[in-house]
This record gives C-alpha cells, structure tokens and sequence, in this order.
C-alpha cells in the first residue's frame, strides 16, 4: 500500500461499531474538542423541566411504583419495564409512561405495547407581555 | 419628569456573582445620563457593594436601615453621585444582617422615593429567599441579569418563576451579561437564542465580557460613562431601551471578535512574560 492510499484509507475509514462505542464510552482522556453548547442545553432544559414541574428524580420513581401497583390490579405487565420520564417540546411538559404488557403464552398480541401520553402541565407560551412602560 | 410617579426596577439573578449589581450601576448612571432623576437603592444588607461601583463608598452617612428604624431621614440618607446630580444612592447597611429589612418598610421606602425620582433601580441580594422579597415588593418592573451558563440560567428561571407569580410585576425582561462571541459563534457556548428559548423571556439586552468593567470597577467609574468601550454602549443602549426608546441590538460579531482576539494575543504574551 503506498502512501496516498494510506492517506486515503485514513480519511475515509468509517470506524467500526465496536471502535465507536469503545470511543464513546471510555470516559479517560476525551477531549474537549466537540461543541458544548448542545451538552448544555439538553443538560439543562432535562434540569428545568424537573425545576419546572417540581418533580425530583425520587418523586418519579415513587410515582412510576405506585402506577406499577395500580395497573397490576387491572393487567400483568412487566413490573421493571415500566418507564416514566418527562418529556417536552416548545412550550409543553409531558409526562410519558411506556408500559409493557406481560407476554402470555399463546398470546396472539405480539406488539403489545400500550402507550399512555398524559399531559400534566402546559407552560404557557406567551407570559405576560413585556413592554417598556413609556413614562 | 412631571409629577407623575416614577417607574420601580428591580435588578435581580437568583445566583450570585453574574453582575447584577455592575448591571444597577451601570443602568441607573445610563437613565440619568439621559436627564432622568435615578435614585439606586442597594438591599444587600451586609453585603453591601453598590456604593463602592459607584466609587461613593466615603460619602455614606446614612443608611436604608437607618430610614427605617427612624434614625434618619430619606434624604438625609442618600448619598449623591460624584458627577451626575440627578442621581443618587440609598445604601445598604453593612453592620446589620438581612432580617433588619422587612417588605412593608421597602414598600414605604420606595413608594416615598418614586415620589421625587423618575426611576427607582433596586439592587436585589442573590437568593431567592426573604432579601430577594424585600427587593421586588415594591417593584412593578424586573430586570433579569443571566450570563450564558447553565447554573446562571438555571437560576435565573427560578425567578422567572416568582416573578410571573407576583400580580404587579407588569414587565421583566432578560439582560445577557459576558457574553462572548467568539465562544458562541464556535457552538462553546450557548447563544443568546438558546438563552431566550429556555427561559422564554423577551430580551433587554446583551452586554460582552469586557476586561474595561475591572478596571472601571476599580475606579469607580460606571463603564456607561466609557464612551469608547463596547460594554459601556451595551449599557448605554440598555437605558434607552428601559427609558422606552427603541434601539437595534449591538452587532457583537465583527468588532468582538477581532478585539478578543488582540486581547487574548496580548493576555497570552503578558502572561508567558
């Protein structure tokens, strides 16, 4: 292999998957070469809507063990694969719960997940507007 | 100007450290520049500090809590600026702690003060516990100083959230403190778009990170006075805007960049030096 080959292959090897996760995830001696600027926004819009909504972490967790329990009364699901997270777009903040429905045996269901989407808190778009007073 | 009553602003952040009281400074010295009467009232009491911005920190005789408990009267206590006399300072006292202050007697206070002043710029404490109540009860404007950092903006969205709550808050808008555009422009730090998205406020300004607020801080000169220094027409243009004139936003872009440039040439070299 000459030299502009070798130039070549280094410019235009994709990483393979494997590399690219061990890239990703080992966590000694990253640079800081990426734009951070998204780290910090995504970072922080995840720490506002718990702020916003006054829903801690903890607070979720307890939530999402009693809907465990409540939904169990009705239908067997699969107690650890129950997801509650807080999501939000624009102006609104959801809470989303992914439950996943046991697999009974002869079941004809395959795709059996139930979603529920349920709207907790809306953030109003347009506060109260801000206009200089004129003295 | 007339007999009508002044408007009451108050300056606040929720965290520390981002400017506010640089901000007070800057946009009272800016209004009464503009011919307007300013009265500035300093609420971090203990910590005083506004006083040494405005390099007035061996005229002080008096101070708010001083008005309050009845030592003294109002005008006795404020102390006027070294160059603009329709500016004064109602300081804060250093010798006492937050809880001397109670909201019924700032309401007293201010409501005396807007009686003479076209504008009353209230330095608000960092927190968000009794000394920031203190210093928006009598205020029925806001302005919020944020730098572009996650803690600063996380912060400054808590206050959003107490100001929205208050019924006579009629106006609060975001100033944007040390901002960098070099930073911004290469994706290491969050834009003022992404700012004003998060916390969904309108925009009152946006001031750079300018080495001239040390040194003018140092003199006790208010950088709004600097006619040749970028910051100091940020502030500039932020007070014409408060005074409800319509002014475009600093193009930060060009100029900036270009200086932070030389600056960071000429840090580097006095550092290696």
């Amino acid at each position: 292999m000459g030299w502009l080959s070798k130039l070549f292959n280094l410019d235009t090897t994709v990483p393979s998957p494997a590399e690219e996760t061990r890239r990703r995830t080992s966590s000694s001696g990253r640079s800081l070469d990426q734009s951070s600027k998204k780290d910090a926004c995504n970072r922080l819009k995840l720490v506002l809507m718990h702020d916003r909504t006054k829903l801690s972490s903890e607070t979720l967790e307890m939530m999402r063990e009693e809907l465990v329990e409540v939904i169990s009364r009705y239908v067997e699901i699969d107690r650890d694969a129950l997801e509650l997270n807080l999501e939000s777009d624009s102006n609104t903040i959801a809470l989303v719960a992914n439950i996943q429905l046991a697999r009974r045996e002869g079941d004809e269901l395959r795709k059996n997940d139930l979603k529920s989407k349920k709207q907790i808190m809306k953030k109003d778009g347009d506060k109260k507007t801000v206009t200089p007073a004129t003295s | 100007m007339t007999n009508k009553e002044g408007r009451v602003i108050v300056i606040t952040s929720g965290k520390g450290g981002v400017g506010k009281t640089t901000a007070s400074a800057n946009i009272a010295t800016g209004l009464a520049r503009m011919g307007y009467k300013v009265a500035m009232i300093d609420t971090d009491i203990g910590l005083r500090n506004l006083d040494i911005l405005m390099g007035l920190e061996n005229r002080i005789v008096y101070n708010l809590i001083d008005v309050i408990e009845g030592r003294c009267k109002l005008h006795q206590a404020l102390v006027k600026d070294k160059r603009l006399p329709n500016l004064s300072l109602l300081p804060a006292a250093q010798t006492r702690d937050k809880s001397a202050l109670q909201q019924d007697m700032m309401l007293k206070v201010c409501d005396e003060l807007k009686q003479d002043m076209d504008f009353v710029i209230v330095d608000s404490p960092a927190g968000i516990e009794q000394g920031f109540q203190n210093a928006v009860v009598a205020a029925s404007e806001a302005i919020v100083v944020v730098t572009p950092e996650m803690s600063s903006v996380r912060d400054a969205d808590r206050i959003i959230g107490l100001l929205e709550a208050k019924e006579e808050m009629i106006n609060y808008k975001l100033v944007i403190n040390r901002v960098r555009p070099g930073m911004m422009k290469s994706n290491d730090m969050m834009d003022i778009d992404d700012v004003l998205d998060i916390l969904s406020i309108k925009l009152l300004g946006i001031v750079p990170e300018d080495q001239d607020i040390i040194i003018s801080t140092n003199k006790g000169e208010p950088i709004v006075s600097v006619d040749d220094s970028l910051a100091g027409q940020a502030y500039r243009n932020i007070a014409r805007r408060v005074a409800g004139e319509d002014v475009p936003y600093l193009d930060l872009d060009a100029p900036a960049s270009w200086m932070d440039k030389v600056k960071d040439f000429f840090g580097k070299k006095s550092r290696t030096a």
